[in-house]
């Protein structure tokens, strides 16, 4: 004990314990702060818009910790609170919190409510947002809308001729340069053509044949026979090739001809098939809620699955594995956490139960959401939720039911089931087209959906609603075309009906489709309508075409006429060599020697 | 931290133990070597209290370690990975893993194992020869140092006075 004296010092212990109540004392007073501190900073990251705490209290004795206001900001309305929760308590597993496991048994969520207004704006700063919402974008569906159907109004012409691209275009510019390499062609042809010069040599060759017969001796005269055989021989040459040619040029011109003539059937061709695509087809009419609904059901499809991608990395965290222990975060300084197998797995982060109560206009629902956390595979359970509400004002009852199963990663699905019953509804508008607002004025809508999402991909939905005992309105709207007002009239007389909601590919590219008894009952009323909107469709769209392209077609022609010229030099040329071989001097033995000065 | 050096120096130039101030700056290399916030470095805080190891000295080697350890972290890094995914240790891995007091000590990061490992390996050779070293320093270089030029520019300099300031205090204790 002697030897270790100089070696110990007790007064170092004491330091050490009043270190670690300096320390614990310090951490207990600002601790509260800091986890208000945490859940906004963390909180604001992860939603992409301001997240706010009233205040936090941590318990020692049990663990627990409550907080209290708690606001999360709605990204897309940063006037608007997407979730404001009155308090949340729960108490915490110390152990487990010692070895870095945040587990708690039972959440409560008091007054939960939605969609409350904000004092303030919720917005954060563009290049946080821009950090968080990175690749959190959710593409709206493919359904065609009104608009493009060209249902209310008529479309705009010159906006067609200008997207569209035209047979009539392409024809007239295939036919411009087959002109002009014809030109080319024909231009160089005529110059092989026996040329006047040519034909003036034979000329002067006949002068001299004749003169030389003329002098009466036999050898000349012979010899003038054979010149005169030799010149018929190369005039008739020359008479056959520039026939050909003229044959060959015959044929290029009523080529290029009937090509022109084609030009008008390319106009009538285009017209027609623009009138189709740019007016509501048969196919169409029988699905008009679809264009009516489409754009409505498409921003609500792209809101939830904005919604989903926010809040869908907070529930699964992905995970790399190396020899087949799970490895996780590669932080620098801060190294990575290698995780084993255990008896009794856990994972770091898990809510046993959370008992929510949120409150709405119509009433209080219930609702439990079991096993959160971000590790299922690790749980072996995946998280469950469901919700309900009965006697509430305005509704017969609400029952929403789902889970989201990602205990094995490489085969998750998410899928989700609802039913509302008796939700009674006034002034609702179900299409904000501003050519044809739809308003339930009063009715009552059940429905009933289904929504699945495999591997976080393979999205389908179903969702079923039905509106009876309804009186339906356009109003407000002063219908300027035939189409709304035969649309508004129907749909007036309507008290009831059915909507099936589609929703199929993937969360970034799904395609909506949207079916109704609707369809038929509105088909029926307009068929005749679009039948007429549509030719005139087609009158307007031809002459617009004949007109746009009318310059083109007047330049053809005149290249046409042009090329005509040519025909004429290669016809006075074979007339020429013609007359020629007309006043040759005969040498036909069988019509007797024929002499030039015998005439 | 002139303050520091000046008793580190005021040790060293001392008739106290070596093996005080090589312990002490072992202990800072453990500390310095792996994240501050480790269960075993409050074990090490509690032994640098309770014996009589030179603080100035675990100090100043933690600061020097903590940089070094920063520097050296995609090394400890490695070691760790490799020592964690070694398909030899893992039922010892599975095992510790089950403890609570081990997952406390987080001795499944890469960094706490790269870096404890090599400050444990490296622990009794770095206190060999920073006691060997002591020794020879007050043996051979201490007198010669004192006699050098730059050692009379050091006596004149503001640093000195704090050292002699120290000194004094330390004689009228």
């Amino acid at each position: 004990m002697r030897r270790l004296r100089p070696w110990v010092r007790l007064k170092g212990l004491a330091a050490f314990v009043v270190l670690l109540i300096v320390f614990f004392g310090l951490w207990y007073v600002f601790v509260d702060s800091f986890i208000k501190y945490s859940i906004e900073k963390l909180g604001t990251r992860a939603v992409g818009a301001k997240v706010d705490l009233d205040r936090a209290n941590l318990a020692l004795f049990p663990l627990g910790i409550s907080l209290y206001g708690l606001k999360v900001t709605n990204p897309d309305k940063p006037m608007e609170n997407a979730v404001d929760i009155g308090k949340i308590s729960f108490s915490v597993d110390t152990p487990n919190l010692f070895i870095h496991r945040l587990i708690i048994d039972t959440m409560e969520l008091e007054n939960v409510r939605l969609a409350t207004p904000r004092k303030t704006s919720g917005a954060i700063s563009r290049h946080k947002k821009a950090q968080r919402t990175t690749g959190i974008k959710a593409k709206k569906a493919t359904t065609p809308g009104l608009a493009t159907m060209g249902l209310l109004r008529p479309p705009d012409i010159k906006q067609i001729l200008k997207n569209e691209n035209l047979e009539t275009t392409r024809l007239i510019k295939s036919i411009k340069s087959d002109l002009a390499e014809k030109k080319r062609l024909w231009q160089q042809k005529v110059k092989s053509l026996p040329s006047k010069k040519k034909i003036e040599e034979y000329r002067k060759r006949i002068k001299k044949i004749q003169l030389s017969m003329k002098k009466g001796d036999i050898n000349n005269i012979l010899q003038g026979l054979q010149d005169v055989q030799s010149l018929k021989k190369d005039i008739n040459h020359d008479i056959s090739t520039t026939r050909k040619t003229l044959r060959d040029f015959d044929m290029d011109y009523s080529r290029l001809k009937s090509r022109t003539m084609e030009l008008n059937r390319a106009v009538s061709r285009d017209a027609l098939r623009l009138s189709k695509k740019y007016s509501l087809s048969p196919k169409g009419l029988t699905h008009i809620t679809q264009a009516l609904l489409g754009p409505e059901v498409s921003t609500w499809a792209a809101r939830s699955i904005k919604w989903y991608k926010r809040i869908s990395p907070l529930l699964v965290r992905s995970k790399k594995y190396a020899n087949g222990t799970e490895l996780v975060k590669p932080i620098r300084m801060r190294g990575i956490d290698v995780h084993f197998r255990e008896k009794n797995p856990l994972p770091d982060f898990l809510i046993k139960k959370a008992a929510l109560s949120i409150s709405t206009k119509a009433g209080s629902i219930k609702g439990k959401i079991q096993d959160i956390t971000p590790d299922q595979d690790i749980l072996g359970r995946p998280l469950v939720f469901s919700f309900k509400g009965s006697q509430l004002k305005g509704i017969d009852y609400v029952n929403i039911n789902g889970e989201l199963n990602h205990v094995s990663p490489t085969n998750s699905v998410d899928s989700i089931k609802f039913s509302i019953k008796g939700y009674r509804v006034s002034e609702m508008s179900i299409s904000h087209n501003k050519n044809l607002p739809i308003v339930v004025k009063r009715g009552l809508i059940d429905l009933n959906g289904n929504l699945s999402l495999k591997n976080g991909k393979g999205l389908e939905a179903d969702v079923i609603s039905k509106l009876r005992s309804a009186r339906i309105e356009t109003t407000g709207v002063r219908h300027t075309s035939l189409l709304e007002s035969t649309i508004s009239s129907a749909l007036s007389g309507i008290q009831g009906f059915w909507i099936k909601i589609t929703l199929k590919g993937t969360l970034d590219d799904y395609k909506a489709s949207i079916t109704s008894n609707l369809d038929s009952v509105l088909a029926s009323s307009i068929r005749n309508v679009v039948a007429k909107q549509t030719a005139l469709l087609k009158r307007r769209l031809y002459s617009a075409i004949l007109n746009s392209t009318q310059a083109q077609t007047q330049e053809i022609n005149g290249g046409l006429k042009d090329l005509l010229g040519t025909r004429t030099i290669i016809t006075q040329r074979m007339g020429e060599l013609a007359s020629i071989l007309s006043n040759m001097p005969q040498s036909d033995s069988n019509k007797g020697i024929g002499f030039p000065f015998q005439r | 931290m002139l303050r520091l050096i000046a008793r580190l120096l005021k040790v060293l130039n001392s008739e106290s133990d070596p093996a005080q101030i090589s312990l002490a700056v072992c202990l800072s290399m453990i500390v310095g070597f792996t994240p501050t916030y480790s269960l075993h470095n409050i074990f090490i805080l509690l032994i640098v209290l309770l014996l009589r190891v030179n603080l100035s000295a675990f100090i100043l080697g933690y600061v020097l370690f903590s940089a070094l350890g920063y520097i050296l972290d995609p090394i400890f890094n490695l070691i760790g990975l490799k020592l964690l995914t070694s398909t030899a240790l893992r039922g010892l891995w599975e095992w510790m893993y089950s403890s609570t007091i081990l997952r406390v000590e987080r001795f499944n990061n890469t960094i706490v194992m790269g870096g404890l490992v090599v400050s444990l390996l490296l622990f009794l050779p770095l206190y060999k020869v920073i006691n060997m070293g002591i020794l020879k320093y007050r043996k051979y270089a201490l007198e010669w140092i004192q006699k050098t030029r730059l050692a009379k520019i050091i006596k004149a300099s503001k640093f000195f006075q704090v050292y002699r300031s120290i000194s004094r205090l330390r004689t009228s204790q």
